[in-house]
């Protein structure tokens, strides 16, 4: 719970820090209605917010707490497509993503710490996580600061670090955190939900690499599920 | 007399409460009413425009369009155009632990993407004036 406490108050706190809000896009996703606002932070970080704005998870995302894995990882993969979007291909992380494990705003009961325990006590793993925070940095931005980047996702590691390491053998060499460098897949794909807890952890699913020039627009956001 | 005043200025307060205009043609505000675009390819853009509930689909359509037109210099352009709502959720009940929205509205909202014909915006473009709400 602390850790929790320490994140959304962390959170808070940077973007209360000179932060500008960009653009909020309203997306569908399974019956799950996510808004997701992006912007900066400061002069070279960007962030995106998602938010379950129906606050309960339905669809293949309905369940109980073995759903809450794959909703995480399913918000991630959200955000990582819109950082690949805002930064036109790669992208750094430079916070680990965090969870709003609240089902409500915690100041509807409150701003007080007994308004926070009593949304606690309320909070359903069916509603949960309610929200995500991302950062990241854009490597072509003017600001681009390589040493506040963090280590990219391992599920975006880009196919030439791969075979790079397997070149050279041996044991792999630390290095510098890179900026992620998505393909045309990750850029457009979004992992299909997961019905049971063993396949949370999955790897995302991918799609065959297409233009998106060629690709006609399917009322979707980024090829989402579809029942 | 006084009582009348009274009544009066009541009777103004709630008029005006009642009546909520239609979102005027513009980029995204802070209530999030407005266009969103950004471009996903060269010469190829994506649109969202969500509205307040007095607007109504076929104006928010009208302004999908006009936002293309800005975006691509003219009318040449290609646009597939999703209708979806988006709901609010007003007010909800707690079953045990579980909320459950009651109250919501759903609000309408259009999602595309467009394909200029010509990458590169035209010259000498005459000024388009914004489409008035209806």
């Amino acid at each position: 719970m602390k850790i929790i406490k320490l994140s959304f108050a962390s959170a808070l706190m940077a973007l209360g820090a000179c932060t500008h809000v960009g653009q909020t896009w309203v997306r569908d996703y399974d019956g799950n209605q996510l808004s997701i606002t992006s912007g900066k932070v400061g002069s070279d970080e960007h962030f995106i917010n998602i938010t379950n704005t129906n606050r309960t998870w339905v669809g293949s995302y309905k369940g109980g707490e073995y759903m809450v894995p794959a909703r995480k990882e399913f918000l991630k993969s959200v955000a990582e497509s819109e950082a690949s979007q805002i930064c036109k291909g790669n992208f750094a992380p430079t916070k680990d993503i965090s969870y709003e494990m609240l089902d409500r705003s915690p100041g509807l009961f409150g701003d007080g710490l007994l308004g926070y325990a009593v949304a606690s006590a309320l909070s359903e793993y069916e509603n949960l996580p309610t929200a995500a925070h991302y950062h990241f940095q854009c490597p072509n931005d003017d600001g681009y600061d390589a040493a506040k980047a963090i280590a990219p996702s391992a599920a975006l590691i880009s196919t030439t670090t791969i075979e790079q390491t397997i070149v050279t053998g041996g044991m792999p060499q630390p290095q510098t955190p890179a900026p992620v460098a998505p393909n045309a897949a990750q850029q457009n794909a979004v992992p299909a939900p997961v019905a049971t807890p063993d396949a949370a952890t999955a790897a995302p699913a991918t799609t065959q690499p297409t233009t998106p020039t060629n690709v006609p627009y399917q009322g979707g956001y980024l090829n989402a599920p579809k029942n | 007399m006084r009582q009348k005043t009274k009544f009066l200025i009541i009777a103004v307060l709630l008029s005006s409460c009642g009546h909520l205009d239609p979102t005027p043609y513009q980029a995204s505000d802070q209530g999030g009413f407005g266009y969103v675009d950004r471009p996903i390819a060269t010469g190829q853009y994506e649109i969202q425009v969500r509205g307040n509930t007095a607007t109504s689909a076929y104006t928010l359509e009208r302004y999908f369009n006009h936002r293309a037109t800005e975006l691509c210099g003219g009318d040449n352009y290609e646009s597939f155009i999703k209708h979806e709502k988006e709901t609010e959720i007003h007010d909800g009940r707690l079953t045990g632990y579980y909320f459950t929205p009651t109250t919501t509205s759903a609000i309408p909202m259009v999602t595309g993407t467009v394909t200029c014909k010509s990458a590169l915006p035209q010259a000498g473009i005459v000024p388009i004036v914004p489409p008035v709400a209806q």
